[in-house]
């Protein structure tokens, strides 16, 4: 294995490259996450608590887990409105609770402007909200003490739904962040698989298999040692995933990795394709970071399939980084390991194409 | 018999590069092989270290058959490469521990092998230095250490002296006269006539892909001994004084370069004065000197080139 560690030491020697192919990606896909969600529309809304009770407090605060909420004189409604100061605005009567818990007919007042798309979410989240408060109050049977212990149950309750509720925005933070760390693996990884091309630069290449070295011993090491390279920068943007960025990986992380893990074996294939055909660094470079970014516009890195045309997807099949990260979708939809033991197949297939177009022996080593 | 190459041929498409080539070493020799760019040299060494598969031919180093015992017997070659084949990413010392390690070497008789070449070539003083900041002649030192680390019996050196000081190359030759009294077997190319004829024992010449000579220096030259070679330094020269020189009885070959005229004629000719009378004729003799064959001369006059053409 002297061939492995020795690439393996030049590959980690160089700091430069262990910043573009460890570093960097982290702190990019930081930023990328970082970027999504800042561009989340903020809901703005407007509250006049005329009741003041504990549940319509309760109901405040909860509000201001999700949105801006801010405290809003009755005489100002329209005017916040007019002024887009607030997208919505709850007003709670005097006597609210106290009809709820008795199981009369008690509604909470809406005000926002006809149209008004970014209303929507709120009215449906207040509705929810009292419908539930309602159906507690009729099993309680109008009981204040037993309405809120109720309540605290349903609130708990609550949790897990709007839990759900985010994950699907999570799910497409998380499809577009993975997408972009697929790129990022596919365009890195040329940087070190172009060793091969650098030794037959450096003709360390041809002196190596004047060794008692066979070619085909040569490329195992090397493959092997670019599969290291590349498992260790994926183990250590998915520990940033984790613990810095906390992204949404689905049920299970050990199945993401897994995807990722038969990603850095077709990118590494790739790259000893690429470095294969290729005449010089440079040139792998270049097409490498080409054919990768052409790939991930087709296979749908930094959009989900279900958004793109029939077309794009009909063309997309035909590249393994469709399949991989069809996979992330499908993982990140809470399915198992056995709905994407298909795409592991599909990209294990290509990876075998493009090992085989890499290592085919030729007949003259020195030509 | 230590190597035997028997009627080589490989072809590149229409180029014949290797044609029917045979040739043989002893165990202790340094075997110059000598030929002009394109002769066939390179192709022959590539072929002999697995680099090229020949179309036919039999190559057996240690006796064993190359294509049948390739690891084996790459166990016991060390190759110096013509271009210089280290790794600038890695220290003096580190290169030789990876080509060390390819060749089986580990733990303590790596190490003490590795310090070994390092001191043989003179840069055990930079072992942790980066290549890249050793001038060109550290450069091929550290190029050789990496093909002897391993103690191999047969070393074949492809230009290993090419664009350095004199005093490293001094350095290098000294060092291949002192691996070949330590028992080493060498195969040495070289554009260099002077290192050629002051170390090698044999000498083979090739010309596009055949071998045209081989044999000693004393053989070699021996070959010459029935011609007579005359330079003339003139103040002037033509064409017309070549063609009448041509026409003198004994003259097998006459050629100006610039304003020396050389002629060639068979052994005991005895035309001198003729040769004399005629540039007389024509212009001033500057300078006139009758020359004994060297090996620049045998080559010249198989090969009808220079070697650097």
């Amino acid at each position: 294995m002297t061939i492995l560690f020795n690439n393996l030491r030049r590959i980690f020697k160089n700091k430069l490259q262990v910043l573009v192919i460890i570093i960097l990606p982290a702190i990019l896909l930081l930023l990328v996450s970082t970027s999504i969600i800042a561009t989340r529309p903020i809901l703005n809304i407007g509250l006049v608590d005329l009741d003041k009770t504990d549940y319509t407090t309760m109901l405040t605060n909860r509000l201001a887990l999700q949105t801006n909420s801010k405290e809003v004189a009755q005489d100002q409604i329209l005017n916040e409105l007019f002024n887009s100061k607030v997208d919505y605005v709850v007003v709670l009567d005097k006597g609210f609770t106290e009809k709820l818990i008795k199981g009369e007919d008690a509604e909470a007042k809406g005000y926002y402007l006809k149209d008004s798309i970014q209303s929507l979410p709120v009215q449906y989240y207040v509705d929810s909200y009292f419908s539930s408060a309602k159906r507690i109050a009729q099993a309680s049977g109008g009981d204040e003490q037993r309405f809120y212990e109720g309540l605290k149950s349903s609130n708990d309750a609550d949790l897990q739904l709007d839990y759900k509720v985010l994950t699907g925005v999570e799910r497409q933070k998380s499809y577009f962040t993975l997408g972009v760390f697929l790129e990022i693996i596919l365009m890195t990884t040329v940087m070190f698989t172009t060793l091969i091309l650098t030794d037959k630069g450096n003709k360390t290449f041809f002196r190596t298999l004047t060794a008692p070295v066979s070619i085909r011993n040569y490329m195992f090491q090397n493959i092997l040692s670019f599969l290291l390279v590349s498992v260790i920068q994926v183990t250590i943007v998915f520990m940033a995933f984790k613990g810095l960025i906390g992204i949404y990986m689905g049920n299970s992380l050990l199945n993401m990795f897994l995807l990722f893990l038969t990603a850095s074996v077709l990118s590494v294939s790739m790259g000893v394709a690429l470095s294969s055909i290729s005449k010089s660094v440079l040139q792998a470079s270049f097409a490498g970071m080409f054919i990768a970014f052409v790939m991930g516009l087709i296979g749908g890195c930094l959009w989900e399939h279900e958004t793109a045309s029939v077309l794009l997807n009909t063309i997309g099949k035909f590249t393994p980084v469709y399949w991989i990260m069809d996979g992330v979708s499908k993982l990140l939809k809470d399915q198992g390991l056995f709905a994407i033991s298909g795409n592991i197949l599909i990209i294990l297939l290509f990876a075998m194409v493009f090992f085989f177009l890499g290592t085919w022996k030729k007949e003259d080593i020195a030509k | 018999m230590l190597v035997e190459v028997k009627n080589l041929v490989k072809r590149y498409k229409d180029v014949l590069a290797v044609d029917n080539v045979s040739l043989s070493i002893e165990e202790g020799e340094i075997l110059g092989l000598l030929g002009p760019n394109g002769a066939g040299k390179t192709t022959t060494i590539n072929a002999m270290i697995g680099l090229t598969r020949p179309d036919s031919g039999e190559i057996l180093i240690f006796g064993k058959n190359f294509n049948n015992h390739e690891l084996e017997i790459k166990r016991d070659l060390g190759v110096v490469p013509q271009d210089i084949a280290i790794f600038e990413d890695l220290t003096a010392y580190e290169n030789l521990c990876y080509f060390g390690k390819l060749y089986g070497l580990k733990g303590s008789l790596l190490k003490e092998r590795v310090e070994e070449a390092l001191e043989f070539t003179g840069l055990l003083d930079r072992k942790k230095q980066y290549p890249k900041k050793f001038s060109n002649g550290m450069k091929r030192r550290l190029n050789i250490a990496c093909a002897l680390v391993h103690h191999p019996k047969l070393i074949i050196m492809d230009e290993p002296t090419v664009g350095i000081d004199p005093q490293s190359r001094n350095h290098i030759i000294q060092s291949i006269k002192k691996l070949n009294e330590m028992g080493s077997t060498i195969i040495y190319i070289s554009h260099y006539m002077e290192e050629i004829e002051e170390i090698c024992t044999r000498i083979v010449i090739m010309d596009q892909g055949r071998v045209i000579a081989k044999g000693t220096k004393e053989e070699l030259k021996a070959l010459m001994t029935s011609d007579e070679r005359v330079v003339v330094e003139l103040s002037s020269a033509n064409y017309t004084l070549v063609d009448n020189i041509k026409k003198l009885s004994g003259v097998k070959d006459a050629y100006i370069n610039g304003t020396e005229l050389t002629v060639i004629s068979q052994k005991n000719s005895k035309n001198l004065n003729g040769i004399i009378a005629q540039v007389s004729e024509n212009s001033e003799i500057i300078s006139l000197n009758v020359e004994q064959p060297s090996l620049e001369t045998v080559f010249l006059t198989l090969t009808g080139r220079s070697l650097r053409d």
